[in-house]
């Protein structure tokens, strides 16, 4: 399944291949593909077989399709997929009941013609940027198998890397779908705060979970976003301006905007192939300067203190009877968590405040931000140290050094790959203003089709 | 055992390890202190982790704290009204 998103629909509309052997090719690719990158915990091949069967018949009877017919993806299994119990990278969750309906993203996405395929591995909880899992194993670097895919949607960022399916939904709370993307070497949409649905979702952190989704082109990114907006009774956050669909804007959003490159904060500690990625995207997009805003420390520890509590607080019936069937990586941060003093907890709401008001005002005199995703390239998996700006620091809380910022306050973001002759993948982040998915989705398409941005699939998997 | 927790700091003060202090923080008197009262079990396998990430959080705190804000205001979290820059 090398085709795009975009293609394959074209492909299946046109008639040139149906959604039965399009279905047939993807659980094929992932047969083959799955034993070395590790990403698909669950493939429901009866039901996407039934879904493209189904949808060749309405095509041969002359009935119109959605703009995703025919297109398989995949979820990370923090999403309700009928029938199978939502195991959020947990062997706890394993116990659940089956969901007995959909998430919402998943059933918007089949209301537009995409085909379900499986659900994806994740770290545990959602309390991840490595990509590693002590109950189902490590996701695999689909472009170097010893090395990590980042996390938390580990899977949904190897699965379209590889080449398995061209679109998976993750999530993210600090980074979980932008630290996959850059390592992996994908597209991300990281959506405004409230955007996109969380409905039928198992949660991590309420005040800072956000859902969306990767693929390898801005255009099936767009795509598969225009589909899921839209209001939902089942996420009390959701409560976005009217849908406005972003795939007739790429052309224009893009146009005229003015382009900042975060400094200061951003621009240390990063690999020189980080910062070279943040520089080539940057005169791309006809950049007008450098931004330094003050206070990105203090940002990133609420989101820290946030996350720590909120997702104790979920879990802590879990914790207090079963802390031993927890991942080991995530257990003693969960345990902390549940300690913190509630003093702490006010404290990083009301900074996280003061910080949104810190970044708008970083963007009087701009409509995008670029800024790098992660710090360095795909780390080998079992590695526990980075080295930033020569010191030795701990790997799993600094690969989402560049992104937690962002997500705190719950600004969009878009990751995107910036192609390279050799080497691992290296990504960087468009941030606009909340609610201007499109302005981002736009610059990206604008490094895409000028060929600083790209997704290619692995040489050699 | 707040109490208990209490004396001790005010017995490492008095010792010079000042837990009023930002930069002092004894994770394991707070792990002793609030366990039991949360009601979570944390034994020898668990409390080496504990005690870093207590330690991270408290770093993370002394951040938040640093940032000065409004002492008339308490105001939480940012929210984005769908006519935010829409």
């Amino acid at each position: 399944m090398s085709a795009l998103a975009h293609a394959t629909a074209a492909a299946f509309r046109a008639g040139d291949r149906s959604a039965c052997a399009i279905v047939e090719t993807a659980l094929a690719d992932i047969a083959r593909l799955n034993p070395t990158v590790n990403a698909f915990t669950d493939v429901t091949a009866a039901r996407a077989l039934e879904m493209a069967a189904a949808l060749d018949r309405a095509r041969q009877a002359g009935a119109s399709v959605g703009p995703l017919a025919g297109v398989p993806f995949a979820v990370k299994n923090l999403f309700d997929v009928r029938g199978l119990p939502t195991r959020a990278g947990a062997k706890i969750n394993r116990e659940r009941a089956s969901a007995t309906s959909d998430a919402t993203l998943v059933q918007r996405l089949e209301r537009a013609g995409a085909i379900l395929v499986g659900a994806l591995n994740m770290g545990e909880y959602a309390y991840d940027f490595t990509g590693e899992n002590a109950h189902d194993g490590a996701c695999r670097n689909p472009h170097d198998p010893t090395r990590m895919t980042g996390g938390s949607s580990s899977g949904s960022g190897a699965a379209v890397a590889a080449g398995c399916v061209p679109l998976s939904l993750g999530s993210d709370t600090n980074g979980s779908i932008r630290v996959p993307a850059s390592l992996c070497g994908v597209f991300g949409l990281k959506p405004t705060y409230g955007r996109l649905s969380r409905g039928g979702s198992f949660p991590f952190c309420d005040s800072l979970d956000h859902v969306g989704p990767l693929a390898r082109s801005v255009l099936d990114l767009a795509l598969a976003y225009d589909a899921m907006q839209g209001r939902d009774a089942r996420d009390p956050a959701c409560c976005p301006p009217d849908a406005v669909p972003v795939v007739p804007q790429l052309e224009t959003a893009g146009q005229s905007l003015r382009v900042g490159v975060l400094g200061g904060y951003f621009a240390r500690g990063a690999e020189p192939a980080v910062l070279a990625a943040v520089q080539r995207a940057a005169t791309a997009l006809g950049a007008a300067g450098d931004v330094v805003v003050d206070g990105v420390e203090a940002g990133r520890a609420a989101a820290f203190v946030i996350t720590n509590v909120e997702g104790a607080r979920l879990h802590l019936d879990r914790l207090r009877q079963r802390s031993a069937d927890f991942d080991p990586d995530t257990r003693d941060r969960f345990l902390a968590g549940a300690l913190l003093p509630a003093g702490w907890y006010v404290r990083a709401q009301a900074v996280r405040r003061w910080w949104a008001a810190r970044l708008q005002a970083a963007f009087a005199g701009f409509d995008l931000l670029i800024a790098p995703t992660t710090p360095v390239t795909a780390p080998k998996i079992g590695q526990k140290t980075l080295q930033l700006d020569g010191r030795e620091v701990p790997l799993r809380p600094n690969l989402g050094l560049y992104t937690q910022p962002f997500s705190c306050v719950g600004l969009p973001v878009v990751a995107v790959p910036i192609a390279r002759a050799a080497g691992l993948p290296v990504g960087v982040q468009l941030i606009a203003k909340p609610w201007q998915e499109a302005r981002a989705l736009a610059a990206a398409w604008q490094l895409e089709r000028e060929g600083v941005a790209a997704a290619p699939l692995p040489s050699q998997l | 055992m707040l109490l208990r927790f209490w004396s001790k700091c005010q017995t490492n003060k008095e010792q010079g390890n000042d837990m009023a202090d930002e930069t002092a923080f004894d994770p394991d008197a707070w792990i002793d202190a609030m366990a039991p009262v949360v009601g979570l079990p944390i034994g020898d396998l668990e409390r080496p982790g504990v005690r870093t990430f207590l330690g991270v959080a408290k770093g993370m705190a002394d951040l938040l704290d640093a940032v000065e804000l409004p002492d008339d205001e308490l105001a939480l979290a940012p929210v984005f009204r769908p006519e935010d820059e829409a």
